[in-house]
């Protein structure tokens, strides 16, 4: 036998095999049930790729927030007065609750946010699930948290609102290290992504959970604003900086952590692994669609590599698989609304009536849904509305620079100040850089890269406050008194 | 009525069931046990020394959670070992589950304890110098005499759980303690990373303070000729750990405090420039 | 260009992390058996073995294509050339003191002229590592261009095995692949199988990378072999993913890429009969070569 069909990269389609059973319709989950809103309202939640409602969610109102307020408030002290080892093992049964059932979350996170299962499954709930073991062993070691305090104290209550990138590890974000620390907690999901943390209930009671220690009340900004106008303690928030500081403008004397937007620069030098810088570009501005606060949009690079990498760069592109995210082999699945669809597609063609040149995936796009091919802008220059503001989405503005000292200034020179990188084969060269960057998070020779051990948050309008590590496990206990 | 079928003991080396070179048994409560020889205690090290420890911290932190979870899984079996090995029902259940918590709390500690002991050190000149621990090499561990078993895990889960393998050496309350291997063997410890040896003291511990492949020695039970140790023990200037009282008291909070954890660390530092 | 080893990793995670099913399957393992250099080095082959493994290179199993070579040691080439008269099975020998290179330069010559004489016409050739460790680049240059000439005279293709395992980190594997490709390599192959550390899917990326650039630079296409430690098809048809995602269709094809495998051919066997009927196929089922 001479001639045999030749294997080709367009894969055979992989759907994922796990299905998930949905309700018909989410109430609030107050005081360790499901409760009917008393606002009496619903709305409906899309799946982005084909608009396919999957289920009603609960619109809470002013007194179902207070309700869940009051709940987390009468919970508080008990929870608090515990002895720590019982909390850390509370912390650590949904720690382990939640890595058994991280398949089904995984797909909850394709179907209704976009957000491909690949990365759902090998990042996001990996991830969440290490973030409730790592806060579960701080539990009972709080006398190391805050040196000189033997005895650190909670805040009490505290209210969290976040968005619809990460929909369960940015609730892990949020809820492990609250409860570690001995607070209780009511926690707003994005309204377009609402069934994980819905899901994440159902662990919740598993877990035996004394009630009210954890209340997921579900909304659109409305119920946010409730919340941060409620008798919470302490808030944290992340969003968008727009809101951010509408919040910050609210906190009064209340502890407040903000997770915002970023333009992160992603410096390229010359000397750098060009090859795999390639890779890790995809990694900081294609996964999740671009869809992260931190994501690296503004890439740097030093002039004599620039034609090269943008070759390397087009050519890797063509490799990118856009469809179906509960298909195991997409690479970018659609954009989470067609909200963010507008943004996204207003800034890129401001960004080509500047000056612009552009170049995508080429690449046919469903019909139904929210979609936009991964695209490129070169030659974009400073001024640029694609070089200030955050499009929040698969596109990538190129800014060539001559020096270090070039490249740290054009990297600084933004409003915000959230993330960067760093590529280069000298040690010395990537730490100095790394001293001189106004970012909090600084990836060298890698990008996007997270552990809960390692805190994460941003310089400037990028935020206040930080998450994960000792730095982030602070926020949620009291300043010791003079 | 039906024969039951007895339990045979044996030492746990290099993640396997193996009976005492010499073939000596002792009985013990009527059961046999092994009585190790220096030759057992030679290949438990070189078993620790061909063991890889887990570099990622989150994955030492699930192996220990999971030891919590066996040990909670045969919670009774263990009470019930005690018993026989001479404590009351109240005592032995206290004791039991406060080890259970205490394993959960080493599990906790793997990814922790060195953001607690290493630092950013602000040098005078254009260098990042950190100073961080490291793992200290082999360590092999003496378990208190009295029957119990939270300080025997607490120290050797402080050296597993900061990247080192162990072999622990007890004399009595040999059945809870061989019976650990069991809990071991099924929470995923990487072969060799724990070893457990049932035997003489008086004859081991000589052989383990001169044994120059050994990296530290962690005493937590009296030693009667402790000078003549310190100097047997100056071969290869192994560490030696005597543990204070409240680190030998299960219920004290300085027994599984980071400075348990510090004791079976290095600390290394290293510089770098900053300059384009 | 320098090569970051951690990111070289993560890429081959997402290579792994690629789900090749249904008819992508068949096609890939149908691929992957035109792809394999049927291979055994051992100091016990003997013709019976000789006679038995070209066979199974022409006709490994019903509806299945024959694999792209045989590779042997020199002193089994006469034979095996006889067996494989008329077939499309190229016949590859090892040379130049395979594995080791640790013999005289005229020990080298006379290795590779007798193995083409008897009629190989694939040149697996070993470089000096031992100079190259040395800082000797220049001589594994300069004897890289001198058997390629052999081969030319003989119009046989000349592979060249750079041992990764021996090699001191990915920067130097990029480098001697770029030294074997500037001095004329037809193909380069990562291992002798000779050695604990045989082919990875990261260091072939290494090579495949090296090769896509060599060709953006030139123009000229050089083919890869990974060698050693790929057993099972899952990891072939991964190899073969990586391959199509840095390189592209042009060289999904037994003239620019090969693998240097034993075991793997049978296990490739087993799952084209899965595919085909459903079921786990059983041991006894394919040929022993």
């Amino acid at each position: 036998m001479s001639q045999s069909p030749k294997f080709s990269s367009q894969l055979s389609p992989a759907p994922e095999g796990l299905r998930v059973d949905l309700l018909d319709r989410y109430g609030l989950f107050i005081n360790g049930r499901f409760v009917e809103p008393a606002s009496g309202e619903w709305f409906e939640t899309i799946s982005p790729k084909d608009q396919q409602p999957l289920a009603l969610i609960a619109q809470a109102g002013i007194k179902d927030v207070n309700k869940a307020v009051q709940a987390a408030r009468l919970a508080q002290p008990k929870w608090a007065a515990l002895p720590s080892s019982e909390r850390a093992k509370y912390i650590f049964r949904l720690a382990r609750l939640l890595q058994e059932r991280m398949r089904e979350f995984a797909v909850i996170e394709a179907l209704e946010g976009g957000k491909i299962i690949r990365e759902a499954r090998d990042f996001d709930l990996p991830q969440a699930v290490q973030h409730f073991f790592y806060h579960a062993g701080w539990a009972d070691k709080l006398q190391y948290a805050i040196p000189g305090v033997a005895n650190p104290q909670p805040l009490g209550v505290v209210g969290a609102i976040i968005p619809w990138n990460f929909p369960t590890l940015m609730l892990a974000w949020k809820i492990a290290p609250a409860l570690a620390t001995g607070n209780t907690i009511v926690l707003k999901p994005a309204e377009t992504t609402s069934l994980a943390a819905l899901m994440f209930c159902e662990i919740v009671q598993a877990a035996g959970l004394p009630k009210g220690v954890i209340n997921i009340i579900t909304g659109d900004g409305q119920t946010g604003a409730a919340l941060v106008n409620s008798k919470v303690d302490k808030l944290s928030f992340t969003g968008s900086t727009s809101v951010g500081k509408m919040i910050a403008a609210q906190a009064g004397d209340r502890k407040i952590t903000l997770e915002l937007g970023g333009k992160s620069a992603n410096i390229v030098f010359a000397d750098a692994a060009l090859n795999q810088v390639v890779d890790n570009i995809v990694d900081s501005i294609f996964a999740n669609r671009g869809h992260t606060c931190c994501a690296g949009s503004r890439l740097l690079v030093q002039e004599p590599v620039h034609d090269r990498l943008m070759r390397l760069l087009e050519r890797r592109m063509q490799t990118l698989r856009i469809g179906d995210p509960l298909d195991k082999n997409t690479d970018l699945g659609p954009i989470n609304s067609l909200q963010q669809l507008k943004v996204i597609q207003d800034l890129t063609a401001s960004g080509i009536k500047e000056g612009a040149e552009a170049f995508t995936t080429r690449t046919s796009l469903p019909r139904k849904g929210f979609w936009f091919a991964p695209t490129v802008l070169i030659n974009v220059t400073p001024d640029m509305r694609v070089a200030q503001e955050e499009i929040f989405g698969p596109v990538l503005s190129v800014i060539t620079f001559r020096t270090p000292e070039e490249a740290i200034q054009l990297a600084n020179n933004t409003p915000y100040g959230l993330a960067a990188g760093v590529w280069t084969n000298k040690g010395s060269k990537a730490l100095k850089v790394a001293s001189q960057l106004k970012a909090g998070v600084i990836w060298q020779n890698t990008y996007n890269r997270f552990d809960p051990t390692a805190a994460f948050g941003g310089f400037k309008e990028s935020g206040w406050g930080r998450e994960g590590g000792l730095a982030g496990l602070r926020a949620y206990l009291k300043e010791p008194k003079q | 009525m039906s024969l039951p079928v007895q339990k045979t003991y044996k030492n746990f080396v290099g993640g396997v069931y193996v009976r005492p070179e010499s073939g000596r048994t002792k009985d013990f409560l009527g059961s046999r046990v092994p009585v190790s020889s220096r030759k057992d205690l030679r290949q438990a090290v070189e078993a620790a020394n061909k063991a890889t420890v887990p570099a990622s911290a989150y994955l030492r932190g699930q192996i220990v959670y999971r030891l919590a979870e066996m040990l909670s899984a045969r919670k009774q079996e263990f009470i019930d070992y005690l018993k026989m090995e001479g404590l009351s029902q109240q005592v032995a259940e206290q004791e039991i589950e406060l080890a259970i918590d205490r394993v959960v709390l080493m599990a906790g500690w793997a990814d922790k304890y060195s953001q607690i002991l290493s630092s950013i050190n602000a040098v005078e000149g254009p260098y990042f110098v950190s100073t961080a621990p490291e793992p200290k090499g082999i360590c092999v561990l003496a378990a208190p005499a009295d029957p119990g078993l939270t300080i025997l895990l607490t120290r050797m889960l402080a050296a597993f759980v900061t990247g080192n393998p162990a072999v622990v050496l007890f004399e009595s309350s040999c059945l809870s303690r061989l019976a650990l291997a069991e809990l071991i063997q099924a929470s995923d410890f990487p072969q060799g990373t724990i070893n457990l040896l049932c035997g003489q003291l008086d004859e081991l511990l000589p052989v383990a303070a001169a044994h120059k492949q050994i990296a530290l020695l962690d005493l937590s039970l009296e030693i009667s000729n402790l000078s003549e140790f310190q100097e047997i023990a100056t071969s290869n200037l192994k560490r030696l750990i005597i543990p204070t009282a409240e680190q030998l008291d299960p219920a004290s909070s300085q027994s599984a405090s980071v400075s348990v954890l510090n004791d079976f660390c290095e600390q290394k530092t290293v510089w770098h420039p900053l300059g384009f | 260009m320098p090569i970051d080893e951690v990111a070289v990793h993560e890429r081959v995670a997402k290579f792994t992390a690629r789900s090749v099913k249904a008819d992508s399957k068949m096609n890939g393992l149908l691929t992957i058996v035109s792809m394999i250099d049927l291979t055994t080095l051992e100091g016990a082959d003997s013709p019976g073995r000789v006679h038995r493994i070209c066979q199974k290179a022409i006709r490994p199993a019903k509806n299945v294509p024959s694999v792209a070579a045989v590779c042997l040691y020199p002193n089994l080439i006469a034979q095996a050339s006889e067996e494989l008269q008329g077939s499309s099975v190229h016949l590859a020998s090892v040379a130049t003191g395979f594995p080791a290179g640790q013999v005289t330069i005229e020990a080298k010559i006379a290795d590779v002229n007798q193995a083409l004489q008897a009629g190989a016409d694939e040149i697996d050739m070993v470089i000096s590592r031992g100079a190259l460790l040395a800082g000797g680049e220049q001589q594994v240059f300069n004897e890289v261009i001198f058997f390629k000439a052999l081969c030319k005279r003989k119009e046989a293709h000349l592979k060249v095995i750079l041992e990764v395992g021996e090699l001191a980190d990915f920067d130097q594997v990029r480098k001697v692949s770029m030294i074997a490709m500037q001095a004329g390599a037809d193909f380069i192959k990562t291992s002798t199988g000779k050695i604990p550390n045989a082919a990875s899917m990261a260091v072939t990326l290494v090579m495949i990378e090296a090769v896509r650039d060599f060709h953006q630079e030139t123009g000229r296409m050089v083919g890869i072999k990974p060698a050693g430690g790929i057993s099972s098809a899952k990891q072939a048809l991964h190899y073969l993913v990586m391959l199509s995602e840095t390189l592209g269709p042009e060289w999904i094809s037994p003239e620019w890429f090969r693998f240097g495998a034993s075991s793997l051919l049978n296990d490739v066997l087993r799952q084209i009969e899965k595919q085909r009927t459903g079921n786990y196929e059983g041991d006894d089922y394919v040929t022993v070569a």
